[in-house]
C-alpha cells in the first residue's frame, strides 16, 4: 500500500472504475504543475495573496485521490498565505513539491499494475 | 433531477459530474460561477451544486443570484466547502444555500444530500401546484366579483328626477368590491320624488345581496314594490310604512343574521316638504343659508332587527337655498390612524367648506376630507351620501 494515497479509499470513490480514474489523474498530470508553478511565483515574490488560490485549488485537486500527504502540505502553504506567514514558504512549497510528484507517480504505478 | 454543476477545479467537477450521472440524473457541469449563472438563466434546474471560491462568479454571488431571480420552479442549492471553511458555510447558508457538501464528496454523503433536496423539490412543487390552483380559483371569484359590482353599480342614481328647483348629488364609495350600501332618487308620481339611503351590517357577498334585494323593493317600477300602492298620496305608500313593510320581509333571521338601516323619505315638489323615517340610520342634516346645521335624529330600529316595530314619521318643510345632506354611519364612523372617528363636528365642517360650491363638487370635498382623515384610499366601510338643494 503506498504511503502517498489511500489506495482503498480511492477505488471506493471512483466504484473501481479504472478507466475513470486514468482520465482523473491525467488531469492532476495537465493541471497540477501549472498550479505548483503559480505558488513558486508568489512564495519567490514575497506576495502571500498570489499563494492562496493556486494552493487552495491544488489542496481540493490532489483530495480527490484521497492523498492526505500532498493535502496536507498543500493546505499548510494555503494557510502562510492566508496568514501571511512566508518565512518558512519555501521548504514548505519543495515538501509540496515532492509530495505532489511521488502522488502522480504513486498513482501512475497503481494504473500500470491494476492493468 | 436536473442538476446545475458549478466548479472551477476540474478533476471535483468531472467526479461529481460522472457521479451524479450513473445515479440517473441529467447534469450541465459548468467551469465557472458565470458560466452557472449564463445557463440557469435560460434553462430550469431543480438542484445547483456550487463551490465557493471561482472565478468572475463566487459561489455567495451565483446563490444570490439565483435567490434573487424570479423563478416559478424552486431550485435547491447545494454548497461545496472545505472542511475547515465554517466562515464561508456560514455566509453561504446565509445567502441563501439550502445544504452543503464538504470537500472531497463523498458520495454517500452526496446521495443523501441528493435526497433531501429531492424531498423539498416534489414539496415546493405540490405547494406551487396548489398555488396555482388557488390563483385560478381566486381569478374566477374576483372576475365574478368585479361582474357583480358592475351589476350593483347599475343600481345606484342613473338619471335623477327632473323637477324644477330641485338639485340632487351623490356620492357612493363601497370599501369592497362589494357594498352593503344602496342609495336612490326616484320619481314616484307627478307629486313625489323618493329617495334613500340604507345600509346592510357587515360587508362582502351576504351584505350585497341584501342590499340589491332591499333596492328592489324601494323601486316604484319594480314588480314586488313597497314603495307604491292604492293610497292618499297617489299611489305613494308613507315612508312609515314602508319601513314596517321591509321589517316584515327581511327579518335577519332568513338574512344570514343581517339586518339594514334606512333613511326613506318623500318629497313633495311642489310644497318642497320631505317626509321621512329613519330606521336606525343617521338623520338627514339640514344646512340652511345664514344657520348653523341641524341634524334631525329619529331613534328606531335597524329593519329586520325585531319583528312588529312601527317607525314614526317627521317632516321637514325645505325652503330655497337649503340643502339636505343623508348620508350612511360610514361617513361618520371612519377612523383615523389614532381610532378617532370623523365624527358630526368634522363632517359638518366639511360640509360648510363645500356650501359655496357646485353640490356635486361639495360632495366630493366631504369624500376628500374622509380619505384624508383615514390617511389611505380604502375605507373601513361603505360611504354614502345624498344630497337635494332646494333653488
Amino acid at each position: 500500500m503506498p504511503d502517498e494515497f489511500d489506495e482503498q479509499a480511492l477505488m471506493d470513490r471512483v466504484d473501481g472504475d479504472v478507466e475513470f480514474l486514468e482520465e482523473t489523474v491525467a488531469m492532476l498530470d495537465d493541471d497540477a504543475p501549472g498550479l505548483l508553478d503559480s505558488i513558486r511565483s508568489a512564495a519567490a515574490s514575497g506576495d502571500a495573496a498570489a499563494l492562496v488560490k493556486p494552493s487552495h485549488a491544488l489542496k481540493g485537486m490532489v483530495a480527490n485521490f484521497c492523498a492526505a500527504p500532498a493535502g496536507a502540505a498543500a493546505r499548510e502553504v494555503e494557510m502562510m498565505g492566508r496568514e501571511q506567514r512566508l518565512a518558512d514558504v519555501a521548504p514548505a512549497v519543495e515538501v509540496l513539491q515532492d509530495r505532489t510528484d511521488r502522488l502522480r507517480e504513486a498513482l501512475h504505478k497503481f494504473l500500470q499494475d491494476k492493468k | 433531477m436536473r442538476i446545475l454543476i458549478a466548479e472551477d477545479e476540474r478533476i471535483t467537477r468531472r467526479s461529481l459530474q460522472r457521479q451524479l450521472e450513473r445515479w440517473g440524473h441529467d447534469v450541465f457541469a459548468a467551469e465557472d460561477g458565470a458560466e452557472a449563472w449564463g445557463r440557469f438563466q435560460t434553462q430550469q434546474f431543480d438542484i445547483v451544486v456550487t463551490d465557493w471560491d471561482m472565478p468572475r462568479i463566487d459561489g455567495r454571488e451565483l446563490i444570490e443570484r439565483i435567490r434573487g431571480a424570479e423563478r416559478s420552479h424552486y431550485a435547491y442549492l447545494i454548497m461545496l466547502t472545505g472542511h475547515s471553511e465554517a466562515a464561508d458555510l456560514v455566509a453561504g447558508m446565509e445567502a441563501g444555500a439550502d445544504d452543503f457538501l464538504a470537500k472531497p464528496f463523498d458520495p454517500n454523503e452526496l446521495r443523501v444530500r441528493l435526497r433531501a433536496g429531492e424531498r423539498v423539490i416534489q414539496l415546493e412543487r405540490r405547494l406551487a401546484a396548489q398555488n396555482q390552483t388557488l390563483q385560478a380559483a381566486n381569478d374566477r371569484m374576483t372576475r365574478d366579483l368585479d361582474a357583480a359590482a358592475r351589476v350593483q353599480q347599475t343600481l345606484l342614481p342613473g338619471e335623477v328626477p327632473d323637477a324644477e328647483g330641485l338639485s340632487f348629488a351623490w356620492a357612493y364609495r363601497p370599501c369592497d368590491e362589494l357594498a352593503g350600501d344602496a342609495l336612490n332618487v326616484v320619481r314616484i308620481n307627478d307629486r313625489l320624488i323618493g329617495l334613500y339611503v340604507l345600509d346592510v351590517s357587515g360587508h362582502g357577498v351576504p351584505a350585497a345581496l341584501l342590499s340589491v334585494t332591499a333596492t328592489r323593493s324601494l323601486s316604484p317600477h319594480a314588480g314586488l314594490s313597497l314603495v307604491t300602492g292604492p293610497g292618499p298620496d297617489s299611489d305613494a305608500i308613507s315612508p312609515a310604512r314602508v319601513a314596517s313593510k321591509l321589517n316584515a320581509l327581511y327579518p335577519m333571521e332568513s338574512n344570514g343574521s343581517h339586518y339594514f338601516t334606512l333613511m326613506y323619505g318623500l318629497l313633495d315638489v311642489q310644497t318642497r316638504e320631505l317626509r321621512y323615517t329613519c330606521a336606525g340610520h343617521p338623520g338627514p342634516i339640514l344646512v340652511r343659508p345664514g344657520q348653523s346645521q341641524r341634524r334631525f335624529g329619529m331613534s328606531a330600529l335597524p329593519i329586520g332587527m325585531i319583528e312588529g316595530v312601527e317607525y314614526e314619521e317627521a317632516r321637514i318643510a325645505l325652503r330655497p337655498g337649503d340643502r339636505l345632506y343623508v348620508h350612511s354611519d360610514g361617513v361618520t364612523e371612519e377612523m383615523n390612524p389614532a381610532d378617532e372617528e370623523f365624527g358630526d363636528e368634522r363632517l359638518y365642517t366639511a360640509i360648510a367648506e363645500g356650501q359655496s360650491l357646485p353640490l356635486a363638487e361639495s360632495m366630493d370635498l366631504i369624500i376628500q376630507r374622509i380619505v384624508a382623515w383615514r390617511g389611505d384610499e380604502h375605507l373601513k366601510d361603505d360611504v354614502s351620501i345624498l344630497c337635494v338643494e332646494i333653488a
